[in-house]
């Protein structure tokens, strides 16, 4: 309990940290005169900053705890400074002045800030977290510096949230880690509740929020060492200062939004989506007043925050986008790759695009996490669409709306890769919920109704969810115990780390990489380094390039058991292990084994 | 399918008066200006729109009722 306690304080500190290395940053671009505009800027471009500076001191081989705690706390002490001294003067929410179903939304809103809060104090334990998320800042921590990790085709990806996710590590341990993408949520939901707020009122903010935050989807994505809540914040970051710019003018916002453009497009590929379809709608909203100066002091910015991670990638494999657009891969990997990413959803025809909102709301097991998504987006934003006046900024929300969509509808159909897109809809379904409920005392009915069943199911779905993790935040479970319920194998990467030490280099085919403690490599997420089809000599050379001692592969994978067979290699250990199906609803598969090979050349 | 609401907001308010057309305090074009039958057209609209208004969040919140019963079902 005291453990947990001390990593939500860390997180404040982690938030202070930000708000002073960003307020450093942007004297030069003054304030907006909007008090929590500024303050979030301040933090969104801290995390930035951080998250930028981590990447170049991990290619500069310069990662250090103790250079990072240095830097933490001068930066935290400035940012409690800071914070301080905004506090003086302002005014907090009257809250007597709120109507009871404002209050409401509140407490819901604190709820699921305490529940993410709860379910992040667990060990980390989302499959694509243990891949590499968090696995893969957990080896850069302990190498001390940033390297490839050809393996994996995911590390290619611009990576700022698994910097900040790494500064966790640097300051603490890996559950620190996993606090920075809760946090990048909590400031996100803080820029949907203040930008509607300025342009509609409290009402329309705190629904907004409300949609945006209170759903088992974000919870789900905050609290597993996801990007999405990072793009969600950069997104809204950016959306806000656009917005701030069309009302004032004021050419400081237009840089603003363009670092945070920057920033999605540096968190992920998906960003780069997500900042296209922002500059659509922005364009059309603002088609009268765009000039080159305009274009290129949003546009400037975004390019230079964005820039080192496909340079990385240009320099270490020649495409600056890899593997996607223009390959890399093996054959037999990028057709693995696609077949993945089209493996989601319901299917790719020009049929099922609009049966998307149906399925995803009758079916979304096939999105991924799709049944955790609030149906209220669909519910109400599509209302908010056709509400008069605004035509301009009406069409410039639906097609940015639109670009978003259907890119996401022709690549991958992930419910969470719609999260980017989540402020902007959370905003004009607030505006549906409250033009419908004045239209006459049934819509009034229906609109609460609708919403307030949607709220709590989705309250009483994520008690369920965050209820998995609380045993272990509080300290009534071991670590031990909690990983062998819920790490796919983890009774395997147990063995592993038992019998083998610092030495020894594994080659596996097992992903919760984050808990082995051994050196490893893998045969590739989709056989990127060693194919299925690979033959002896391959096979052989792979192994002796990579220096490996010893080979764990699961029993029922033949391919990788042939290829062991090319080896002289002797069989040491049939560990029963136990795939976890879902960790979010304690699915569990049935038992297998894994055989553990040590190489006869060692010896 | 449009709905219609009151506002205060002032800006609001500016951005539909700019939405309308140049000529919209004459009278000429908007409802009140028709013939009874042409004016029906519009109201008839709008009724309906009203109506999938508010049929389509219950047919919403429906649709994910049925998805949560049949995860609870197993």
């Amino acid at each position: 309990m005291a453990e947990s306690l001390a990593h939500v304080v860390l997180a404040g500190a982690t938030l202070l940290a930000w708000l002073g290395a960003g307020s450093l940053l942007l004297v030069p671009l003054g304030t907006t005169g909007d008090r929590l505009l500024d303050g979030l800027n301040r933090i969104g471009v801290g995390a930035l900053a951080f998250g930028l500076a981590t990447f170049a001191a991990g290619w500069a081989d310069a990662l250090s705890s103790a250079a990072y705690r240095g830097v933490f706390a001068v930066a935290a002490g400035g940012g409690g400074w800071i914070a301080l001294g905004s506090m003086r003067g302002a005014r907090l929410p009257r809250l007597r002045t709120w109507r009871p179903w404002e209050l409401a939304l509140g407490g819901i809103l604190v709820a699921y800030a305490l529940l993410g809060a709860l379910a992040t104090c667990a060990p980390i334990s989302s499959p694509d977290a243990l891949l590499y998320h968090a696995a893969d800042p957990a080896r850069f921590v302990e190498a001390g510096r940033i390297f490839e990790v050809s393996w994996n085709s995911s590390s290619y990806e611009p990576f700022t949230v698994e910097m900040l996710v790494l500064d966790g590590f640097l300051l603490w341990d890996s559950v620190q880690g996993a606090f920075a993408p809760f946090l990048l949520a909590l400031v996100a939901v803080a820029a949907v509740a203040g930008a509607a707020d300025r342009l509609a009122g409290r009402s329309i903010a705190l629904l907004a929020a409300a949609v945006f935050f209170a759903q088992p989807l974000m919870l789900w994505e905050e609290t597993s060492t996801f990007i999405e809540s990072g793009l969600a914040c950069a997104v809204a970051l950016a959306g806000w200062n656009l917005l701030h710019f069309a009302r004032h003018g004021d050419r400081s916002a237009l840089v603003l939004a363009g670092l945070f453009a920057g920033g999605a497009a540096g968190m992920k590929y998906l960003g780069l989506i997500a900042v296209l379809a922002l500059a659509v709608a922005a364009a059309i909203a603002l088609r009268r007043r765009l000039t080159v100066a305009r274009v290129l002091a949003f546009a400037a910015p975004a390019v230079l925050v964005a820039l080192p991670w496909y340079v990385k990638n240009a320099i270490v494999t020649g495409n600056p986008v890899y593997p996607h657009l223009f390959g890399g891969m093996n054959a037999s990997a990028a057709a693995e790759l696609d077949a993945a990413m089209a493996s989601f959803g319901h299917g790719h025809a020009l049929v099922d695009f609009p049966l998307v909102p149906f399925r995803l709301l009758a079916d979304g097991e096939a999105f991924d996490g799709g049944e955790f998504l609030s149906p209220l987006f669909f519910a109400f934003a599509p209302l908010a669409l056709l509400l008069p006046g605004r035509r301009r900024v009406r069409i410039a929300a639906a097609a940015g709306i639109a670009v978003y969509v259907v890119a996401w509808f022709v690549t991958t159909q992930q419910a969470r890769f719609l999260v980017p897109l989540l402020p902007a809809l959370a905003v004009l379904a607030a505006f549906g919920i409250v033009a419908l409920a004045g239209r006459a005392r049934l819509a009034a009915v229906v609109t609460v109704g609708v919403t307030a069943a949607a709220l709590l199911a989705g309250l009483g779905i994520s008690v369920v969810y965050a209820a998995q993790f609380a045993p272990v935040a509080v300290g009534r479970e071991s670590e031990q115990d909690f990983l062998t319920r819920k790490v796919s194998l983890y009774d395997g990467i147990d063995w592993l780390n038992d019998r083998l030490g610092n030495d020894d280099k594994v080659l596996l085919d097992v992903w919760s990489l984050l808990y082995l403690d051994v050196p490893y490599v893998t045969f590739g997420t989709m056989g990127d380094l060693l194919p299925l089809d690979a033959g002896p000599e391959a096979t052989r050379t792979f192994v002796a390039e990579n220096g490996v001692t010893h080979v764990a592969v699961l029993a029922d994978d033949g391919a990788r058991r042939r290829q062991v067979a090319y080896l002289d290699a002797r069989l040491i250990g049939r560990v029963r292990v136990t795939p976890v199906r879902s960790r979010t609803r304690n699915e569990r598969g049935p038992t297998k084994e894994m055989l553990v090979y040590e190489l006869e050349r060692r010896r | 399918m449009r709905l219609s609401r009151s506002t205060n907001d002032p800006e609001e308010q500016r951005d539909r008066t700019a939405d309308r057309p140049p000529n919209h305090g004459t009278g000429a074009g908007h409802a009140e200006g028709l013939r009874p039958e042409r004016r029906e057209a519009p109201a008839r609209a709008s009724r309906a729109g009203y109506a999938a208004a508010l049929v389509w969040p219950l047919a919403c919140l429906a649709l994910y009722a049925w998805q949560l019963i049949g995860i609870a079902g197993g």
